[in-house]
């Protein structure tokens, strides 16, 4: 077999492989050992497999993953992102479903704290959905906003796709983070707008009955400052210290977590044993994503050998697909794997093949990272494998919440999405500006 | 953002475990474990006074890049066998939950079969990672600046030995649960 061949039969039998449920990380070890064992030998392979595991994560820049999980997790317990919800419903409370577009920019404004979509959800469906079916919203549009919202969490940063597309790119994680902020706000007023056109033509699909408009007592100056300054604290700490020079983003990440305990302790929201268990849990999501990183530098090293990124970018951008062909194509393919395969993985399966071919068909990579980062987390919103539908079930107290009930609420949430990948491809400054400057 | 819809979280597997060997086996594991948990706080720590005494003093800590990079590799080392016992690896489910509708013994065994094929991967690293050691060891291979600061590799090469081949008896031990049959409860939850 030539070594094209031996890179073809190595996705496929990964493919099979993941979906009939091996782990995805041993999945791709195994079979980029195979790919590496016909390409050379079984001895090759197994030194291979050695220097991955002992090498690949000998990086100061991967010490950036527990810490901002760490930190993610932190401002979950210690109630800052009710505060911010709280905040943006007082300021929008004579708006026309005003709390659907208080939870959006909640929800913008929380994901500037907290990298990972799962930590938005689980806060606010705890708290926007009670208080929105409360004040007479359906349950199938109050959750459908949460999970819509949630993406942000991973596209504003800091964001957690975003380092492992900087890793797998080879571009400097600062800038990546600067690329999300344009879309991050792109995407928030895409989905107010969304939730405003539902309001108006479709009352019924957003409304129980007529909106009980309570007399919710605007917020003292005061309140504001003590709700408002743990996030601009944080915000001002992270992404001030990254752009400011002082800090690089491992740093940054260091500095956010112990600052985010530092408001979970003056909050009193933290005890010995739940620290623990938030200190294991950290472990744990940290163990799941840098396995599979390890796992897809394996892969990714089996394919440079096979020689097959490279043959792949020349058939596809000089036939008859062309660059944006090409972009369809590789959208499509992100959605479809997305209602089955979850984010990082998607994004560790499917870089490896196709960065090599955004090159060559002259796509800036910095932009390119945007739209898979925007591509694969609408599948965090997609059945029958959507995490964040998932996770506002979990969280959820409501015991006859149905899952497809927020999925369906969700699809308007998606449609704002796969907007926003159009306008993203037509104006790609509102990605590149701010990362370019 | 894993892939893990049923993560729940938990510890100790409940009822199975019954027996002391396998009790002291999972009790080291979780040792290992919890070693991993402090180096996330060290890690935090060792960073952060990096930045103070960088920008209070105008010097750098030593080694604080090279000490970190080793510290990451370890916390996964040192935590993938409590993520093995606890099923907490991305996968895909859609098609192991079908068939365990109807056949759950088919679908426990086909579970079972990928936990060997883990158990020869971390196996292989493990075999590998033992070359890497001794080659470290005669080498007396080191980090940091010789004069300043410097530290052997070693010390962190055999963690990570020990951490894939405790992930690879793991595996094995998963494989045997499943195959004895489902946990109480009916789901296939370790």
């Amino acid at each position: 077999m030539t070594g094209i061949e031996v890179g073809v039969s190595a996705i496929a039998v990964l493919l099979l492989l993941i979906i009939l449920g091996m782990p995805i990380g041993v999945a791709m070890m195994v079979a980029s050992f195979g790919g590496v064992a016909f390409i050379r030998n079984e001895a090759v392979a197994i030194r291979m497999l050695g220097s991955v595991a002992n090498d690949s994560l000998e990086e100061y820049l991967f010490a950036i993953v527990p810490l901002f999980v760490m930190m993610g997790l932190l401002v979950t317990i210690s109630g800052v992102g009710k505060d911010t919800f709280d905040l943006f419903e007082r300021m929008l409370r004579r708006v026309k479903a005003g709390l659907g577009i208080a939870t959006v920019f909640a929800n913008a404004v929380f994901a500037s704290i907290t990298g990972i979509s799962v930590a938005s959800a689980s806060v606010f469906a705890r708290v926007a959905v009670p208080e929105m079916v409360r004040h007479g919203y359906t349950r199938r549009f109050s959750t459908g906003v949460v999970a819509g919202s949630s993406v942000l969490g991973m596209l504003i940063p800091p964001s957690l796709l975003m380092i492992v597309y900087a890793v797998l790119a080879e571009e400097s994680v600062g800038r990546m983070f600067l690329s999300g902020v344009g879309p991050g706000i792109l995407l928030s007023m895409l989905f107010a707008v969304t939730i405003l056109i539902m309001a108006y033509w479709r009352p019924a699909w957003v409304f129980e009955e007529e909106a009980r408009l309570e007399a919710v007592p605007p917020s003292s100056v005061l309140d504001v400052l003590r709700k408002g300054a743990p996030i601009v604290l944080l915000v001002t700490l992270v992404l001030g210290g990254l752009y400011g020079g002082f800090l690089n983003p491992t740093e940054a990440g260091a500095a956010g977590a112990l600052g985010a305990l530092g408001i979970a302790l003056q909050r009193r929201s933290l005890n010995p044993s739940k620290f623990w268990a938030l200190l294991v849990e950290t472990g744990q999501i940290t163990v799941s994503v840098l396995f599979l990183i390890v796992a897809a530098t394996f892969f990714s090293r089996m394919l440079a050998m096979s020689g097959l990124p490279s043959a792949l970018a020349e058939f596809l951008i000089g036939g008859t697909l062309g660059p944006y062909g090409f972009l369809l194509l590789f959208i499509a393919l992100i959605i479809v794997m997305g209602c089955f395969i979850d984010s990082i993985s998607i994004m560790l399966i499917l870089l490896p093949i196709v960065l090599p071919v955004a090159q060559a068909a002259g796509f800036d990579m910095i932009w390119f990272g945007v739209m898979t980062v925007v591509a694969v987390e609408i599948g965090l919103l997609t059945p029958p494998f959507g995490l964040s539908v998932y996770t506002i079930k979990a969280a959820s107290d409501d015991r006859t919440l149905k899952v497809g009930e927020i999925f369906r609420g969700s699809m308007p949430f998606v449609l704002a999405m796969v907007v926003c990948l159009i306008i993203l491809t037509i104006f790609p400054q509102i990605a590149t500006w701010l990362a370019r400057l | 953002m894993q892939g893990e819809e049923r993560s729940t979280g938990a510890d100790a597997p409940p009822g199975t475990s019954g027996r002391a060997p396998l009790r002291l086996w999972n009790a080291c594991v979780d040792g290992l474990a919890a070693l991993g948990t402090v180096m996330i706080v060290l890690l935090m720590i060792m960073i952060v006074a990096d930045v103070v005494v960088r920008n209070l003093l105008g010097a750098s800590l030593p080694m604080i890049a090279e000490l970190g990079a080793l510290t990451v590799v370890l916390i996964v080392f040192l935590q993938l066998g409590t993520a093995v016992r606890n099923d907490r690896l991305a996968s895909t489910d859609f098609f192991l939950e079908a068939v365990s509708i109807r056949r759950p013994r088919a679908a426990a065994s086909i579970r079972a079969v990928w936990d060997l094929f883990g158990a020869a991967v971390c196996a292989g690293i493990a075999w590998s990672s033992w070359g890497i050691l001794q080659r470290d060891i005669e080498h007396r291979e080191f980090i940091g600046v010789t004069g300043v600061m410097t530290m052997q590799t070693a010390p962190f090469r055999a963690l990570i030995f020990v951490g894939a081949a405790v992930a690879a008896i793991q595996f094995v031990l998963l494989a045997a649960r499943r195959l004895r049959g489902p946990a109480p409860g009916g789901d296939s939850a370790p």
